[in-house]
């Protein structure tokens, strides 16, 4: 009973012994989704059973002839027999059918799948090199993308069991990403308009502010002098109050106020009454006010319109005589005012149309030494390709051309000819 | 005249076995061959280190062949198994009916464990084809609940030990099952205790009915470390053990370490039992 018959043990001599340590190399990895090169296939054991070895029983049936019944002696021997056979019959028959569904598989989708196979030692290393390099250029190329498309390396370390290294490099990256630092981005862009060439545009900018000094330099035109503003305040709400009905009666109307309302006298008349006065503690005005009869000058005054009219006209008669200047009759405070900012501009102007000058002067300066400097770094380029040439020359010991040495010492004397004019402008 | 009827069925069995054996061998050799150019096909490859599609349509059809091979010889070696099984049947029920009319074999005890042994091993082995789940009662997977166990079917069952006023789970042979009862008549498989018990169905355990195949149904074993209730070898009764390793082919048989309070350490050193002979047991409740 206790005999042991290991269904397990090869009948194919040498071949299945490869086999058998082939076996031990499957792993995961060898069903992997690696490219058709890197193919590196065993094959699956089929088994069988050793007849001779292990089949004593079911052999001496065989020896005999076929009509001859198996006895019932033998009956306990050969059963165990057939049962190895027949597990051994079964495994081939799960084994073969795996195969060829893997089989199919990989004619459907080549690179996909392949037979379940095992990795065979002496491809083992070129396999894991290949492998090395693969991870290293993944490496490189997770760096690139620095997690730009997170998405795309993820799916790629999906069918990609290369290396757990890539794995978590996109997932570190990626996380450090993102508080993103925008400041010296910022900086360099709010600092690169002051650090860059003059250009002509910034010169034309330049005159443009000049001609605006030039302008505030001329002085303010400032315009006559218009209605007193409460005539247009009075004007602007009745039109809101009655809508926009007519403007001549609404002028009519304010006219007819004014007759009603303004009875009082206006300066020019209060100062030449009150120099007409003899007394002036004795406030004609007040009188004037409360007792029209006790003043008989002012009462008897002509019947003229209104007070402005009289104003006006007074003015007139005073200025035929002499005693009022025409000239200053628009010299009010705000006139002053106006007058003395304008005074202030011009100085502020004066001032800004030097600076403006002196930096347009500078600005085509530097514009002229800007071009020297392209030169020099147009020469300094052409020099270092003529410098690559000789050290290759020399690399491979070849003697440069006469022709080609010139060339090297024109531009070198071209180039500390430029940077002479730089230092003297 | 009925063991002639037996009989002339048994030498029939026997003759078709003899030439199912030499189809079988038939079919064995031609598998052989195919899988020889497999094998030449297998070196090719490897020599040429990469599958070409050409080799590739080589290979599958030499597979296929292969596998009709196979599945021939699978079935061949199937009807053979049936046949040993049917005419071990035949044998069983004639030894059943001597019983019943009184001619009880007697075995000594040696020749007692013997007889287990090779029941046992003789077992009919249950393999299914691809993809199929075990059955009941085929190695460790256990009866269907509403089961009932045949007259002269294995059982283990739990008898109390008259003297020692304790329970034991003994190997016992089913007499019979009184339905309306619902309880079961057992014989000691043990002679000479010459007991029958009557038990109540949930004592009696019946013991599996097919081997399980260690290379294609690894789920129908007990898996390693598993507390089971086992035969302990020279006896005839059921101990606890823990499973140390499981059978590794069809011949083999579960390594188990047994709780036995005779060692130091309380666990007798691994032995070997049949899967026949291997259960489980809930734990019964102390009450």
């Amino acid at each position: 009973m206790k005999t042991k018959y290991s269904s397990k043990k090869e009948s194919k001599g040498k071949d299945s012994a490869n086999y058998q340590s082939n076996g031990k190399h499957k792993d995961g990895r060898s069903q992997s989704s690696e490219t058709t090169e890197e193919f590196d296939f065993a094959f699956p054991i089929l088994q069988t059973v050793d007849r001779t070895r292990h089949l004593h029983c079911y052999s001496s049936i065989l020896a005999r002839s076929k009509d001859e019944p198996v006895t019932m002696e033998d009956l306990d021997r050969l059963q165990p027999e057939l049962e190895v056979m027949f597990s051994c019959a079964a495994i081939r028959v799960r084994t073969l059918k795996a195969e060829i569904t893997a089989l199919t598989n990989a004619e459907e989708n080549k690179a996909e799948i392949k037979p379940v196979s095992l990795v065979m030692s002496q491809k083992k290393r070129k396999l894991s090199d290949a492998r090395f390099t693969k991870s290293l250029k993944d490496l490189s190329k997770v760096r690139n993308r620095d997690g730009l498309n997170k998405d795309s390396v993820s799916s790629e370390n999906d069918t990609d069991n290369s290396g757990d290294v890539v794995n978590e490099t996109p997932a570190e990256s990626s996380k450090v990403t993102i508080p993103k630092n925008d400041t010296p981005n910022k900086f360099w862009a709010y600092v690169e308009p002051y650090a860059k060439d003059i250009t002509k545009e910034n010169i034309k900018d330049l005159e443009d502010l000049v001609a605006a000094c030039d302008t505030d330099l001329g002085g303010v035109n400032i315009p006559p002098l218009g209605r007193h503003y409460s005539a247009n305040w009075a004007e602007e709400d009745l039109n809101q109050e009655r809508g926009s009905s007519d403007k001549a009666e609404i002028s009519g109307m304010i006219k007819k106020a004014a007759t009603l309302c303004e009875r009082t006298p206006g300066p020019l008349v209060q100062r030449l009454v009150s120099a007409l006065m003899e007394d002036p503690s004795n406030d004609s005005f007040s009188k004037l006010d409360s007792d029209s009869d006790s003043c008989p000058y002012l009462s008897k005054l002509p019947l003229f319109h209104t007070t402005a009219c009289f104003e006006r006209r007074l003015k007139r008669e005073l200025e035929a005589v002499g005693f009022l200047d025409g000239e200053n009759d628009d010299n009010d405070e705000i006139m002053t005012e106006i007058k003395k900012c304008e005074e202030e501009l011009k100085i502020v102007a004066g001032q800004n149309k030097e600076q403006l000058e002196l930096l347009i002067s500078k600005a085509k300066y530097e514009m002229k030494r800007q071009e020297v400097k392209s030169r020099i770094r147009a020469i300094e380029t052409e020099l270092t390709e003529v410098y690559r040439k000789t050290t290759a020359a020399k690399l491979k010991k070849k003697q440069l051309k006469k022709k080609e040495k010139d060339q090297a010492w024109k531009i070198l004397k071209k180039r500390e000819q430029l940077l002479k004019t730089l230092e003297n402008m | 005249m009925a063991s002639y009827f037996e009989n002339a069925a048994i030498q029939e069995r026997l003759k078709t076995l003899s030439s199912l054996v030499h189809e079988i061998e038939g079919e064995r050799l031609k598998g052989e061959q195919t899988l020889d150019h497999i094998t030449k096909a297998h070196d090719k490859i490897n020599q040429e280190g990469r599958l070409t599609s050409y080799n590739q349509q080589k290979l599958k059809g030499l597979y296929n062949t292969a596998l009709s091979d196979a599945v021939q010889e699978e079935e061949l070696l199937r009807q053979a198994l049936t046949k040993i099984m049917e005419i071990r049947n035949i044998c069983n029920e004639r030894k059943l009916k001597a019983r019943s009319e009184g001619n009880r074999e007697i075995f000594h005890r040696g020749a007692l464990m013997k007889m287990l042994q090779v029941s046992a091993q003789t077992l009919p082995l249950w393999v299914g084809k691809a993809d199929s789940k075990a059955p009941p009662l085929c190695g460790a997977i256990p009866a269907d609940p509403n089961y009932i166990a045949k007259p002269g079917d294995m059982v283990a069952a739990m008898v109390k030990i008259v003297e020692g006023d304790e329970d034991n789970w003994i190997l016992a042979e089913v007499v019979s099952f009184n339905p309306v009862t619902r309880k079961y008549e057992v014989d000691d498989i043990d002679e000479e205790q010459k007991l029958r018990h009557t038990l109540s169905r949930r004592l009696v355990v019946p013991l599996p009915i097919m081997k399980a195949n260690p290379e294609t149904d690894p789920d129908a074993l007990f898996p390693k470390g598993a507390v089971v209730m086992a035969l302990y070898p020279q006896t005839t009764c059921f101990y606890k053990a823990l499973v140390n390793q499981l059978p590794t082919s069809v011949l083999d048989d579960y390594e188990l370490i047994f709780e036995d309070s005779n060692y130091a350490d309380g666990y007798a050193p691994p032995l070997k039992v049949a899967q026949r002979y291997v259960i489980d047991i809930k734990e019964r409740k102390k009450s």
